[in-house]
Formats: structure tokens, sequence, C-alpha cells
């Protein structure tokens, strides 16, 4: 073990490869548990069992599924601007597995540790933005187009009060770093226990709705309305990469949520890293079953509902936070 | 100054997950603005009308079922009641009472499949899964009693083809109890959710004046203020012997018509209730002679199907087959008022109020 | 209802060429074809007759000539009038009540469609339900039409 140890010391460069490999194997690899946990859910909420053939209980049926989509003939629609057809969903992927390494998954398994990991995160989630639009406009299809459009329009909308509501944390524990956030809690309690925490962690919680367009926001892939949106034209691997890359993103942004709010993993009695699943799993069926349940709503509701209620609301919360004492 | 901008022609269906059949309608956007909607029907046309005047009479009975698929018990009876008014038939007590109650069960079921393509279409796709599982019940009475699930063709010329099974009315009671409690669930659901709310209210206003004037019938006229059922306005069967209550809304919007046909399950579930309690013992079918040739002349018969006002009307000549039938769909004249409903309407609107018609492309199409 | 009956008779005299009064509110009348229109906008405005809800309008062929089905019911009275009037088959021409009804707007187009009658004043008279292309009036008694080995096109007139 020691051996090992000092192997990569010698070779960091070595270490980063091993630790990106991993990161992108687990963000290609959680997708598969979510999406089964998310039919499941679904099923029981609507009445029915959701998957059980494949595997016990059903639990390789999205294996199954994704190997169906490998083997599936690769379509570009005529017309289409290739480039960025083929660009589109490996960028909303790699947005991805660039917000998990700044997450800390226990004390010390976090693979970079930076000091202003909560900017970055903001940042990097920008390009999956970029990926809808580049996916939506190059497809050569109206509907498309549109749902590539309005999924822009509601995803910089929710950024703001995201924002605003990290920015109420980062106040409080004075530090950007998830880490040092989390250990601050571990310290002084669980951030949700102030009271203007928890009201950025509601607005965090419906935004976070938002950017990763569930309902009732999830109007850019309405299927009823727009087929599919923007990701109409996507077969095969590349539909499977989207997918992917938005389950994957469900479960960072609760993971960023446990971090921010829960105290990431800390825990009494069960190691660390099974708190944070723990954590996550939580608010994801939270999640889901939000998604089951309300209708959704029309792209100028979800606008206004973000610039009139949500931005002036989460910058009062602000506000109110900086009143309470700064650190 | 004026921003120049040349709306987009978008092409919805005849293939879409929201189109309730097979309907292409042709829209110009400005944006999400919709400027003029163009609905292209006739995928479905099979020409059942002229097919009708080479068979006789009685033939045509079953063609009536692929009219609006989602009600057939109500086509059977509007084709039946219109052969027996040209042929001067009467129809038992006994058998009056049947139909009345499978006309009710059969609203019930269309009700139910509107209530679940409309939460689909707004995105509470819960609402589709609870929905067919009531109607799974629905229609395994009627199939008990009738033998098929869709396509019924159990109304015949002078009453209905046979009685009810043994303890059919207990199995019917059964189902009333426990649909009236799960009706409660659906309003949880839906009608109290503020999305739900903010979706349908104000959305796709047909006032009453257009309604009237476009010939509107069902819940679309009755949402709008028209207090038009007919079966309270020229009653058939025994519907003056039942009492219950026809829901009117002021508003037409789409909200309205959710809550209309939400209260007229309610109302079927009273209707059926006193069906069972007062029917009489008796024949269940007049005997007819074998060649069946009514008397010249023009009959019409009307019904209130889940849709609106079904009429057909008949043209005889004294000959075995009638010279004419026409079908007077109640979805036909209801779509056409669609492109006004349209007008500066929302793309995301589009999809609640073609919902909110209810439409069936069969009696569209005929 | 009578006295509606009446002043109608007196308005329009010679041209209801008979009348019958089926029920207590309903009644039929044949009337002549160049006042189908005046007739159905008088039983519009007329404040006695008020139908204000067009419930349907068809055509029939007797192999002679076309006839026109016209049934009107009034939401204030709850009364119903059916209009009749012949057209000949060779020139079927007609004044259109698209503009007095919007409801019998789709019901003309139908009518052309099938039968190949003109409605004078239609805005926008063209087919319906069969294609654009399609040559013939389908439910004329006197169409006959063969497969025409065209999975798409189906059976085809034969002239």
């Amino acid at each position: 073990m020691e051996a090992i140890v000092q192997f990569f010391r010698d070779y960091p460069l070595l270490w980063t490869l091993v630790k990106a490999v991993v990161l992108a194997n687990f963000t290609l690899a959680i997708p598969l548990a979510v999406i089964y946990i998310e039919r499941k859910v679904a099923g029981f909420i609507q009445s029915r069992l959701g998957p059980v053939h494949v595997g016990p209980q059903g639990t390789f049926q999205t294996v199954a599924d994704a190997l169906k989509l490998l083997l599936k003939e690769d379509i570009v629609p005529a017309g289409a601007d290739k480039r960025f057809f083929y660009i589109a969903p490996y960028i909303a992927f790699v947005s991805v597995v660039l917000s998990f390494m700044v997450l800390p998954f226990a004390p010390g398994w976090v693979a970079l540790e930076m000091n202003v990991a909560v900017l970055f995160v903001i940042g990097v989630s920008l390009f999956n933005v970029v990926s809808i639009l580049m996916a939506g406009w190059s497809s050569n299809n109206k509907y498309s187009l549109l749902g590539g459009l309005r999924a822009v329009a509601q995803l910089l909308s929710y950024e703001v009060p995201m924002v605003l509501s990290v920015l109420v944390v980062v106040v409080y524990t004075g530090s950007m770093s998830l880490t040092g956030i989390i250990e601050y809690q571990v310290q002084h309690g669980w951030n949700i226990m102030h009271p203007p925490v928890m009201i950025a962690a509601i607005i965090y919680f419906v935004c976070a709705l938002a950017e990763i367009n569930r309902t009732p926001f999830d109007l850019p892939e309405a299927e009823s309305e727009l087929v599919s949106g923007f990701n109409t034209e996507y077969s095969g691997m590349r539909f499977a990469l989207f997918f992917a890359a938005e389950f994957a993103n469900n479960f960072f942004i609760t993971a960023f949520a446990a971090a921010l709010f829960f105290g990431g993993w800390d825990g009494p009695i069960l190691p660390p890293i099974v708190w944070t699943f723990v954590k996550v799993f939580v608010m994801i069926f939270v999640f889901m079953w939000v998604r089951w349940t309300p209708p959704r709503l029309r792209i100028d509701q979800i606008l206004r509902f973000a610039w009139q209620f949500l931005v002036p609301v989460s910058l009062a919360n602000l506000l109110f936070a900086v009143a309470l004492g700064v650190r | 100054m004026e921003i120049l901008s040349q709306g987009m022609v978008i092409n919805v269906g005849p293939q879409h997950p929201s189109t309730h059949g097979v309907l292409r309608l042709i829209l110009t956007l400005d944006g999400e603005q919709i400027v003029a909607c163009e609905p292209v029907i006739g995928y479905l046309h099979r020409g059942l009308e002229k097919m009708m005047e080479r068979r006789p009479y009685r033939h045509n009975i079953p063609f009536t079922d692929r009219l609006d698929y989602l009600a057939a018990l109500s086509n059977n009876l509007a084709i039946c009641q219109c052969i027996e008014r040209l042929g001067g038939v009467e129809v038992p007590e006994r058998a009056q009472y049947i139909r009345v109650l499978l006309m009710e069960l059969q609203r019930i079921a269309s009700h139910l499949v509107f209530l679940g393509t409309f939460g689909t279409d707004l995105g509470a796709t819960t609402m589709f899964l609870y929905a067919f599982r009531e109607r799974e019940m629905v229609l395994d009475l009627l199939e008990e009693c009738t033998g098929a699930r869709l396509t019924y063709n159990w109304v015949r010329v002078g009453g209905v083809p046979d009685d009810l099974p043994e303890g059919f009315g207990e199995k019917v009671l059964d189902f009333v109890k426990v649909f009236r409690q799960r009706m409660d669930e659906y309003d949880r659901l839906l009608t109290r959710n503020r999305i739900f709310r903010s979706r349908t209210q104000g959305i796709g206003v047909l006032p009453k004046e257009m309604a009237l004037a476009y010939g509107c019938s069902g819940p679309m006229a009755r949402a709008s203020g028209i207090a038009y059922d007919i079966r309270k306005v020229a009653p058939y069967e025994v519907y003056d012997r039942v009492e219950f209550d026809v829901p009117v809304l002021e508003d037409g919007d789409v909200w309205a018509r959710y809550l209309v046909r939400m209260e007229e399950m309610r109302q079927s579930l009273r209707i059926i209730e006193q069906v069972l309690r007062d029917m009489p013992d008796g024949a269940v079918q007049t005997k007819l002679p074998k060649v069946f040739k009514p008397p010249a002349g023009i009959a019409y018969s009307r019904v209130e199907s889940p849709r609106g006002e079904l009429s057909f009307m008949m043209v005889s000549d004294g000959s075995s087959n009638p010279v004419r039938v026409h079908i007077r769909a109640p979805s036909f004249v209801n779509l056409s008022v669609l492109p006004r409903l349209l007008e500066g309407a929302k793309v995301a609107d589009l999809v609640a109020i073609l919902g909110s018609i209810d439409v069936v492309l069969g009696e569209i199409d005929r | 209802m009578n006295e509606a009956i009446q002043e109608l008779l007196g308005r329009f005299g010679e041209a209801v060429q008979e009348w019958t009064q089926v029920t207590p509110n309903e009644v039929r009348f044949t009337v002549s074809s160049v006042v189908w229109r005046e007739v159905a906008q008088y039983l519009r405005d007329a404040p006695l007759w008020q139908m204000d809800y067009p419930a349907d309008l068809t055509v029939w062929d007797t192999g002679n000539e076309f006839w026109l089905y016209l049934r009107l019911w009034s939401s204030v009275y709850n009364h119903n009038v059916i209009l009749f009037t012949a057209i000949s088959r060779e020139e079927p021409r007609i004044a259109s009540l698209a503009t007095l009804y919007p409801g019998v707007d789709w019901h003309e187009r139908e009518m052309y469609d099938m039968y190949g009658v003109i409605f004078e004043g239609h805005p926008n008279l063209k087919r319906i339900l069969l294609p654009d292309d399609w040559e013939g009036f389908p439910f004329r008694k006197d169409y006959v039409a063969v497969p025409s080995g065209d999975p798409l096109r189906g059976p085809q007139p034969v002239d």
C-alpha cells in the first residue's frame, strides 16, 4: 500500500490521470443507478411496478438500455451543422465531469482541491447551456431550435437566483472552497440551521429543478409539445450522452446542495461516504416526487417566476444574511 | 420603428405526441405567438357515409363504432334512434333503461380518456395512469355486458341485443362507490394544483356568441354559458325520468371545460344509481321483420355524446338501403372554431387548448 | 310557434313551396333555392325565430337533383327548423351561408368536396377531407371508381 502511494507521489501526472478516469467512469455509471431509481419511483407513484424483468428487481434494465443505445445506427440529419452536432453531447458530458472534480465525497476524497470551488462550479455549469444551444441550433429542425432557445432562456434566468443563494452560504462560512464549507459545518452545525440559509436552500432547490430541466420546468424537453426539444434529432450514443449528462448533473446538483446546506459527508456512526450518498439520494427522491406530480409551467410563466419573484427574494435574503452578522 | 420579422411556418402532426388522432395543424408563428392556424383533416376519411348507402339499414350499425371510437355506444344509439324514427319502431322500457345505463358508463370512460390525455399534454403524466386505471374498471364492466372493449356494437334497432348479465347491477354499484373516492383524488392532484390552474385559467376563451354561431356543443358550449344539453333540452330514452344537473359555467376557458367534464362524470354516477334502482323488467328488443323497409321520408336523431351533439340524418325512399346517411359529428364542428381560439395564443397553449376541445378524428373524418 | 310560422309565410309567400309542423317545436320548410340565404338570414334575425345555432347542413343526391338540408336551433325558444331546397345536378350552385353562420363553413366545404356543390360567397371553398388533388365528387350517385393500382391514390373515378 505504501509503495503504491509513494509511486503516485513520484508521478503526480499519472495520479491526475487516474483521478480523471475514475471520475469520468463515475459520471457514466451514476446515471445508470439514478435512472433505475427514477423509473422505479415513477412506477410506484403511478401505481405500477416499473422495471422488473431484467436482473433482480429489474436492476440491470438501464444497463440493457445503455447497451441498446450503443448498438443503434448513428443518424445525423441532412443539413445539420456537423461540427456542433457532433460536439454538443460531449460538451454537456464534460461539463458535468468537471463539476465532479471539486466535489468532496469524504474527508480528503476530492479530486481537485480548489479554494474557489464554488465559483468554479458555477462557471462550469454554464457549459451545459452552451451545449443545449449548440444541439438545438445544429439539428436543422424548428422544434429543436425552439427547445434550445427556451432552454437557454430558462437556464440563464435561473442561474441568477441560484448564485445569489449560494452566495448566502459563502457569506456565512467565509470560504468558497467546498472542503472549507463542509469543515465549517462540522464545527458549527449544518448551515441549514440559520434562517437565511434555509430560505436560500429553498430557492436553490427550485433553481436546481430548473437547471436540470425537471418538471415543472421541463419545457425544453416537453414531450407532448416539442417531441423531445433540443435532443429530438439525437439517437444512439449521442442521445445516451445527453441523458447521462442530465442525470449525472442531477446527482451533482444534489451533492452540491448537500455540501452547501446539509454538511456534505458529515454525520454520526456511518462512514462519511455513505452519508454523502444518503443525503444525495434523499434529495433525488424528493426531486422525482416533484417531477411526477404537477403539470409543467409555460415558458413565460417560468421566466416571470424567476425574474419577478426569485431574484428579488434572493437579493433580499442575501441582504438579510449579511445584516445578521458576517464572519 | 417596427422590427420586421417573417412568420415561421411550423407543422404540427399528423404524427405528434400531442395531437389527438391524425390531425395536422399548419401554424404560422411569430416568436412564441400563433398568428394563424389551419387545420388539415381527412387523414382518417373512409367514406363511411357512402358505404352506408349500399347496405341495409341495420348492417350499418357496426360502422358507427368506428366513428367516435372512444364513445362507441353513443354512436350506436344515435344511428339506431334515427332508424327507429324513420320506421316508427317502439323501444321497450327496459331496453331504454339499459341504453341509458350504458351511455352513462360510456360517458365516464370517454371523459377519463380526456382527463388522462389532458394531464399528459400539460406534463402531469401521472394523471394518465390514474385515469386509465379507473377506465379499466369501466371497460371490464362493459366487456362483461357487451363482449367488447372498444367497438361494442351493442345497440339494435328496437332495443339492445340481450339482457344485462347476472349480478351486473351490483358490480356497477361497487364501481360507483370506488369511483366517487377516486374523483376526490383527481381533485387533489389536478384541480387544486396552482400550476394546473395557471396553465388553464384564462386560456383559449370561447365567447358565448362565437360558440353559438359556430355550432359548438357539449362541454365546449356548456363551459361558455350555453345551457345546451340534449338530455335536458330534447330528452330521449328515459332521461326525462332521472334527476341530474347539467354543469354550465360562464368563463369559456380551458379551465371551465375541464371542470364541466369533471362534474359531468359525477352526475353520470347519479344517473347510473337511479337507473339501476328504477329499471323495470320486460323485453329488451322489439322484433323487426327480416327485411326492414322503412317508409319513404327523412328523419334525424340527436344524442348527447361525451363530445357534444351527435346527430344522424337519414333519407329513405322505401327500399331496404338508405338513400343518404349523414353524420353530424360534434368534434367536426368543435374543431372548426380552433383557428379563432388560437389567434394570439402562445405555442405552449396550443396543446392545452387542443386537448380541451377533446376531438376524436374518427368522427371528424368519417 | 304558429305566429312565427305565419309571419314567415307572409314574408316569403310563394318561395316557400311546402311546410309541415312535425312536432310542437319542430317545423320543416321546403323553399326555392333563390331565397335560401334570405330565409336563413330571416330565421336568424327575426325576433320570433332567433335561430342562432346552426346544427347541420348537408346535401343528398336523388338521382334527378341535389337536395340541401339545413337544420337550425334556437337557444332562446328551443325550437328547431329544417330547411330543404333543391338544386340542379348539372349546375349545382347556391348561396353560401358561411358568413351568416360560421358553423356551416366546414359543412359547406365538405359538401363541395363530396358533391361538387359550389357555394357562392364562401370564403375558402376548397376540399376538406379528400386530398387537394382528388378528381371527381365521390358521393354522387353516378360516381364510378375503379382500383388504380396505386396504394396511395386508392380507387380513381372513371369518366
